[in-house]
């Protein structure tokens, strides 16, 4: 997403120029169809600086939040927080449309399970998670590097960093976080998956990526094996069940042979995302 | 130990749990339940709505995505069914002891 500052009636240091760029370029962490934000600092009241923040976003009209407070960075916050949840609102809505969509095709799958009631099924539906709801597409890496456990997860933060998914001054934080929940016991959950995670103050919603090495890595996995397919995740302190869903989401698919040795096969991040998109269209369900 | 199972009778042992843990049955606690569901020579199941899954297998385990609350079946057969299901019983209603050190913050 590109960002641009412009200031009105003075001008702003370098300095906080790139402040308000690093808080502005987080915004895709929220809603990634974004293009475009262009913030307007007005300077005229030195008491009360005003922040407008226009965002461009695919398929859909800019939307535009204003806040004026004490400071330019406090009027900042406010004006991000407007955005986040005209933007949030915005996502809910799409989500709407999808999940209508979705109420059709699953019928064949409801009538197999005898046992489950319609109003079950329906609270399943609504709590099923996709990849495409946690995984962040562009800090997939297929091919990876790294031979070792620790290199491993330094490559997929590095990639959240360089998707903008979480900050590079949380890297240091997160990395030491991810690495002690795995000295309690390895997150390699067997069928030479793993996936790395941790809470962290930093994030607000769940975030994720996902890594395939070709050769897999030794990382002291419960059954032995070596670790080709890695999912990384990060989540926010205060939502146990949206962590609970994604591991539902990632232990179930990879239950189904298919999924798992396409998505180990896989040489490109295209590959990657055709097969997470599959997956999460109930492709592979046998 | 071959022959001293042979002998014993086939049991079946059901157990309702609630998980009281905050995090629910994440990663780490599925581990440890399955780890300790392996160390016995019965067949474990956990059943969540009617919905049975190997409790001897991680992935399996994973899949019912079981929040703090949910009520829960472990049902066992094999000659230590009984033993299995107290073990297990005990591992879940302590919110799985090790719950705190896995919580980095």
């Amino acid at each position: 997403m590109q960002v641009s500052i412009s200031t009105r009636h003075g001008d702003l240091s370098q300095e906080v120029q790139q402040k308000i760029n690093d808080k502005v370029a987080r915004l895709p962490r929220l809603f990634e169809r974004l293009t475009a934000a262009h913030v307007t600092i007005d300077l005229e009241h030195t008491e009360s600086p005003k922040v407008e923040i226009r965002i461009s976003v695919e398929h859909a009209r800019d939307f535009v939040a204003t806040e004026t407070s004490a400071n330019v960075m406090a009027a900042l916050d406010g004006t991000i927080h407007k955005v986040e949840q005209q933007l949030r609102r915005h996502k809910k809505k799409l989500k709407g449309h999808k999940a209508t969509g979705l109420k059709h095709q699953s019928v064949s799958d409801e009538s197999e399970n005898v046992e489950t009631t319609s109003q079950r099924c329906q609270d399943i539906r609504n709590h099923l998670m996709k990849f495409a709801d946690f995984v962040s597409p562009d800090a997939i890496k297929a091919g990876m590097e790294a031979d070792t456990k620790d290199g491993v997860i330094e490559e997929m933060v590095a990639a959240l960093v360089a998707a903008n998914q979480i900050a590079q001054d949380d890297t240091e934080s997160i990395l030491k976080a991810i690495k002690k929940r795995e000295e309690l016991g390895s997150t390699g959950i067997g069928r030479g998956v793993a996936v790395p995670h941790t809470k962290h103050p930093s994030v607000d919603r769940l975030i994720a990526t996902v890594g395939i090495s070709e050769l897999g890595v030794d990382f002291d996995s419960l059954d032995g094996e070596k670790v080709q397919l890695f999912f990384l995740l990060v989540s926010p302190l205060d939502r146990p069940s949206d962590h609970l869903r994604a591991l539902e989401n990632i232990s179930r698919q990879l239950r189904d042979n298919t999924f798992c040795r396409f998505l180990k096969q896989s040489k490109t991040v295209a590959e990657v995302k055709q097969l997470l998109e599959e997956a999460d269209n109930n492709q592979f369900v046998s | 130990m071959l022959f001293r199972s042979a002998n014993m009778t086939q049991q079946t042992a059901r157990r309702d749990v609630t998980i009281v843990n905050p995090q629910g049955l994440h990663a780490r606690p599925a581990d440890l339940f399955v780890k300790l569901a392996n160390q016995f020579e019965s067949e474990v199941g956990l059943i969540k709505n009617g919905k049975r899954v190997d409790g001897k297998s991680i992935l399996a385990v994973l899949t019912l995505a079981a929040e703090k609350g949910t009520d829960l079946t472990i049902e066992a057969t094999g000659h230590d069914a009984v033993v299995v299901i107290n073990a297990l019983t005990e591992l879940v209603e302590s919110g799985f002891v090790e719950e705190k050190r896995t919580n980095p913050q």
